[in-house]
């Protein structure tokens, strides 16, 4: 029964976490706002702005696990993830 | 080349025209705004430099056709004088001039170009218009990214562009600090207020200085 409860807790703590993982570097992203916008929302970090940077596209969004602000690079042309910061 | 000292006495204004006084403070919110709470390549990063871009063209043209003390004539770069006002200074026998300072007015001219550097490179990296910032944010949310020209084909330009940009307005950080430091020495050796010229002038004792030595 305690080891029922356990697993049930770490399952609980873990899989919405694995979830809602933050897309790394090298994945598919999309090469517009609204895809970009709903991916990115899908991982649990809401858009809050789209710039151009050194010919890049840059999302920000909000992480809602931890509230941290993110940087996502998009290449324009591929809608692959180029670099990931935290935001400064 | 002179210094822009005068022998009869006069001091400078004890109330800086509304031009000066207005560029002067607009231009110190603008870089305040950008170096510190905007962030770079924004739209109201952008902006900022715009309305930057306009109160430096205004007191450029001011320094042409306003009045005396604000032209350029009254303020000539000359560091050997200003090396010779340093010195006074320190011997604590300041003399008068009749607008900036030799060492202010070099102050001034160094700002002013690398004012010109920052906002160059910015009109550079985003547009010539403030409206191409505009457009250029709404074709990001609305139109396919892979038709649109992001300067990618240029990075090497861009990324020198950026390098500029952001040494010369850490250089106008340094020498924003520098030119408060030698108000607040100047003014305490002097004991004067510079910064109320600047502000809203002192007309009360203005017959009493005039001649007086500052």
């Amino acid at each position: 029964m305690t080891r029922n409860f356990a697993f049930a807790t770490l399952a609980a703590l873990v899989l919405p976490g694995a979830a809602m993982a933050l897309p790394a570097v090298g994945d598919q992203l999309g090469t517009d706002a609204e895809t970009v916008r709903t991916a990115l929302a899908d991982h649990g970090c809401p858009v809050t702005g789209f710039e151009a940077e050194d010919g890049m596209i840059e999302a920000q969004c909000t992480d809602t696990a931890t509230n941290l602000p993110w940087e996502f690079y998009i290449d324009p042309k591929t809608g692959t993830v180029t670099n990931i910061k935290q935001e400064d | 080349m002179t210094s822009g000292r005068e022998t009869s006495g006069t001091t400078p204004p004890d109330l800086w025209d509304p031009v000066v006084r207005i560029s002067h403070w607009g231009l110190a919110a603008v870089v305040l705004l950008n170096a510190v709470l905007t962030k770079g390549g924004s739209l109201i990063h952008v902006w900022i430099g715009w309305v930057g871009l306009t109160l430096l063209a205004l007191r450029l043209v001011w320094g042409l056709f306003g009045p005396a003390e604000a032209r350029f004539s009254a303020f000539p770069p000359n560091p050997r004088a200003a090396i010779g006002h340093l010195r006074d200074l320190v011997a604590r026998r300041p003399r008068p001039y009749r607008s900036h300072n030799p060492a202010g007015a070099l102050m001034v001219y160094l700002l002013w170009a690398l004012l010109a550097v920052v906002i160059g490179t910015g009109v550079a990296m985003t547009g010539t218009t403030p409206l191409g910032a505009v457009e250029r944010q709404v074709a990001i949310e609305s139109a396919d990214w892979s038709t649109l020209d992001l300067g990618e084909s240029d990075r090497e330009g861009r990324k020198a562009l950026e390098e500029v940009h952001e040494v010369a307005a850490n250089l106008i950080l340094f020498l924003v600090f520098l030119h408060v430091a030698g108000v607040l020495v100047e003014g305490r050796l002097m004991r004067r207020n510079l910064v109320r010229p600047m502000l809203t002038g002192d007309r009360r004792d203005t017959s009493t200085r005039k001649g007086r030595p500052v």
